[in-house]
C-alpha cells in the first residue's frame, strides 16, 4: 500500500514535471548517437543514462514523457468508463425492474465484445491518436463499473437508512447522492484503480500493435514496439519501458487495495 | 371526541411473485382489506406472526409503498395526495435494526439534522440547536454530535433513530419492532423512552411487535393480524383479559411459554404457517384453529363489532345470512 502510493505519486510527479525532469528533448534525434546503451553498460555514458533508441533519442527523456501518456490514457479512460458504468449500475441497482433488465442486457452485450479486437477495429477505421484511444477505451471498459456498482447499490438500497431518508422526504436524487453513493464509493475507488491499470496495459498493447498513439509520441507501449526488432542485441530497449509499465500497474493496484481499506467506515474511530 | 389521526379503509397490497421463467406470476396478498382507525394520543400495537404483513402495512402508512387498493387518510388528508415534505412532517418511522437504519458514512449530527435540511431549514445554527435539544430529549449526550454510528452502542443508535424521527416534531410515529434487535437490558429503556416521549410531545404511535409483553406494557389498543387480515382489534386490557379470536387466544397462551421475549412466539398451533401465496379457503386460520367449524373452510367470516372491539370469526356475530 505505502510502496504502491509512493510509486504512483512519484510517477505522477514525474509526469507533471516532465519538462523539468527530462535531461533532453524526447523528440530530438541524433543519428550519430543511435542505440547508445544505458550507463551501467561498459559502452554507456552519463550523457544518456538510459541510452538512446534507434533514432538517437534520449531514452530516459522518452520514458519520462511516456509516463504522461500512460497516466493520461489510464485516467482519462477510467473517468469516462467510470461515469458511464457508475450511472448505469446505480440506476439498475436502485430502480430494479425494467431499468435493471436493460442495463443487465447492455452489460451482457458489452461482455460479449472482445475489447482488444473492437478497439483495434475502431482505431484502424478512424485512425489512432491519443483522443481516439482514450475515447475508445473509455467506451469499452465500463462493464466492471456497472456490474460492481449495480450489486453494491442493490445491497445498499435495502438498508433502512435509505427508507428513513425517503420517509424524511428526500428526493430520489438526494437519496442516490447523499445516502447511496457515499456507501458505494470505496468499491468505486477500487474498480477505478483496476481500470486505470487495465487501460494503461491496453494502450500499451494497442500501441505495440501500431494502432494506439502514433509516433513520435513517446508512449511506453510504442517504445516496446519500436524496440522489439532490436530485442536480441539491445534488450534494454524493451526491458526499460516494460519494467516501468509493470511497476506502475502493480503500484496502482496496490494503492487501490489500500485506499479501500482506509475508507471503509469500520476503520473510523 | 378525540380527533382521528389515521384512518385506513380496506387497504390492500399485492405483490406479484415470479415463480421461475415458465410458471408465470402469482399474486401475494401481503395486506388484505385492512380497516384501522387511530386517534390522537393512542398507541396501537400491531401484532402477528412474522410474514403476516405488518411491515408492509407500516410502509404503506409511511407513504413508502403505494397500496394496491383502499384509502388512507392522515389527519384527514388522503395520504397519496399529501406532498412528500408535508407527509414527512406528519409521520415518521423508527425501524427495527438500528445498525441498518443509520448511514455509516454520516455523523450523528447530520443524521439527526437531515429532516430539517430536507424541509429547507438553511440556518445551520438553528439546526444544530434543534438537533441538540432533540438529542437531550432522547437521552443522548451532545458530545456525540460529531461521532459516527459505528462508535455507538445499539441502544444509543436506536436513540439516534428516535431523535431523527422526532426532530421535526411529527404527529405520528410508526415503529416497526423498535426493540427486537436490541439487548434485553436496553429494550425496556427504549420502551420507557418511547412512552415518555409520547406524553411529552403528544404523539400517536403505531407499534409493531411480536413480543406481547412489550405490547401489554405500552399499547392502548391492539390489532391482531393474520395472513394480511386484521382478525381482532380491542383495547389492550380488554384483549388481554378476554381474547375473542381463537388465534389471539393461541398467541396469548404462547406468552406463558418459558422465553416469551425470544422472537416469534411459539403459538403451539399444530399446523405450520400457511404459504401466503396460496392462502386457505374460507377463514385463512381454519387449518390451525382449535375451534374450527364446517363453514370455516368454505366461507370467509365477516367482521363483527363487539362493543368497542372488532373480531373476524364465525364464532361471533350473526351468521344467519
Ligand atoms: N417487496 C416484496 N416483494 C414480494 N413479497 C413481499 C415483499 N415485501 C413483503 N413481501 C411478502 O409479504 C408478506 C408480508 O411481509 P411483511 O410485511 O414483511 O411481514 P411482517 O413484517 O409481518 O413479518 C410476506 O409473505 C413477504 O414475503
Ligand atoms: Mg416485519
Amino acid at each position: 500500500m505505502i510502496i504502491g502510493s509512493v510509486i504512483v505519486i512519484t510517477v505522477i510527479a514525474i509526469a507533471l514535471l516532465a519538462p523539468l525532469m527530462a535531461p533532453h528533448d524526447p523528440y530530438h534525434q541524433d543519428l550519430m548517437r543511435r542505440l547508445v546503451p544505458p550507463v551501467w553498460d561498459s559502452r554507456g555514458s552519463w550523457e544518456h543514462i538510459l541510452g538512446t533508441d534507434h533514432l538517437g533519442r534520449d531514452y530516459l527523456s522518452r520514458l519520462i514523457y511516456g509516463a504522461r501518456i500512460s497516466l493520461l490514457i489510464g485516467i482519462g479512460a477510467a473517468v469516462i468508463s467510470g461515469i458511464i458504468g457508475t450511472f448505469m449500475g446505480v440506476m439498475a441497482g436502485y430502480f430494479g425492474g425494467r431499468v435493471d433488465m436493460v442495463v443487465t442486457f447492455l452489460i451482457t452485450v458489452r461482455l460479449s465484445m472482445p475489447v482488444v479486437l473492437v478497439a483495434l477495429a475502431v482505431v484502424a477505421i478512424v485512425g489512432g491518436s491519443l483522443q481516439v484511444v482514450v475515447t475508445v477505451l473509455g467506451l469499452l471498459l465500463w462493464d466492471r463499473f456497472a456490474v460492481v456498482m449495480r450489486s453494491s447499490t442493490l445491497q445498499i438500497r435495502s438498508m433502512d437508512y435509505v427508507a428513513a431518508a425517503r420517509a424524511v422526504g428526500c428526493s430520489t436524487s438526494r437519496v442516490l447522492i447523499a445516502e447511496v453513493m457515499p456507501n458505494v464509493v470505496n468499491n468505486l475507488i477500487v474498480i477505478t484503480t483496476i481500470e486505470i491499470a487495465h487501460a494503461i496495459i491496453l494502450e500499451a498493447a494497442l500501441s505495440f500493435l501500431g494502432l494506439g498513439v502514433q509516433p513520435p509520441l513517446p508512449s511506453w507501449g510504442l517504445m516496446v514496439s519500436e524496440g522489439k526488432d532490436m530485442m536480441l542485441f539491445e534488450p534494454w530497449l524493451i526491458t526499460i519501458p516494460g519494467v516501468a509499465l509493470f511497476m506502475l500497474v502493480l503500484a496502482i493496484n496496490l494503492m487501490g487495495d489500500g485506499v479501500r481499506d482506509i475508507t471503509a467506515p469500520e476503520n473510523r474511530n | 371526541m378525540s380527533d382521528v389521526m389515521i384512518n385506513a379503509s380496506n387497504v390492500t397490497r399485492n405483490f406479484s411473485i415470479s415463480r421461475g421463467m415458465f410458471r408465470g406470476k402469482k399474486t401475494l396478498r401481503a395486506v388484505n382489506g385492512v380497516n384501522l382507525t387511530v386517534k390522537r394520543g393512542e398507541v396501537l400495537a400491531l401484532v402477528g406472526e412474522s410474514g403476516c404483513g405488518k411491515t408492509t402495512l407500516a410502509k404503506i402508512l409511511l407513504g413508502l409503498l403505494p397500496q394496491t387498493a383502499g384509502s388512507i387518510t392522515l389527519c384527514g388528508k388522503p395520504i397519496n395526495e399529501v406532498p412528500r415534505l408535508e407527509l414527512a412532517r406528519l409521520v415518521q418511522p423508527i425501524f427495527q435494526d438500528p445498525y441498518s437504519s443509520l448511514n455509516p458514512r454520516k455523523s450523528i449530527g447530520s443524521i439527526i439534522g437531515l429532516p430539517m435540511h430536507v424541509q429547507g431549514v438553511e440556518d445551520s445554527h438553528a439546526i444544530r440547536r434543534q438537533v441538540e435539544t432533540t438529542m437531550d430529549l432522547v437521552g443522548l449526550p451532545s458530545r456525540l454530535f460529531g461521532s459516527y454510528p459505528n462508535q455507538l452502542s445499539g441502544g444509543q443508535r436506536q436513540r439516534v433513530a428516535i431523535a431523527r424521527a422526532l426532530v421535526n416534531r411529527p404527529q405520528v410515529i410508526v415503529c416497526d419492532e423498535p426493540t427486537s434487535a436490541l439487548d434485553v437490558s436496553v429494550q425496556s429503556q427504549i420502551l420507557n423512552l418511547l412512552s415518555d416521549l409520547r406524553k411529552e410531545l403528544n404523539l400517536t404511535y403505531i407499534i409493531i411487535s411480536h413480543n406481547l409483553a412489550v405490547v401489554e406494557h405500552i399499547a392502548t389498543r391492539v390489532a391482531v393480524m393474520y395472513l394480511g387480515r386484521l382478525v381482532e382489534e380491542a383495547k389492550t386490557t380488554e384483549l388481554f383479559a378476554r381474547p375473542q379470536h381463537p388465534y389471539t387466544v393461541a398467541l396469548l397462551e404462547s406468552v406463558l411459554t418459558p422465553e416469551p421475549s425470544l422472537g416469534i412466539p411459539n403459538t403451539q398451533l399444530g399446523a405450520s404457517y400457511p404459504n401466503p401465496i396460496d392462502p386457505p379457503n374460507g377463514c385463512a386460520f381454519h387449518p390451525r384453529c382449535a375451534r374450527a367449524m364446517p363453514q370455516c373452510s368454505t366461507q370467509a367470516p365477516n367482521g363483527t363489532r363487539l362493543g368497542q372491539a372488532f373480531v373476524e370469526c364465525h364464532l361471533y356475530g350473526d351468521e344467519s345470512h
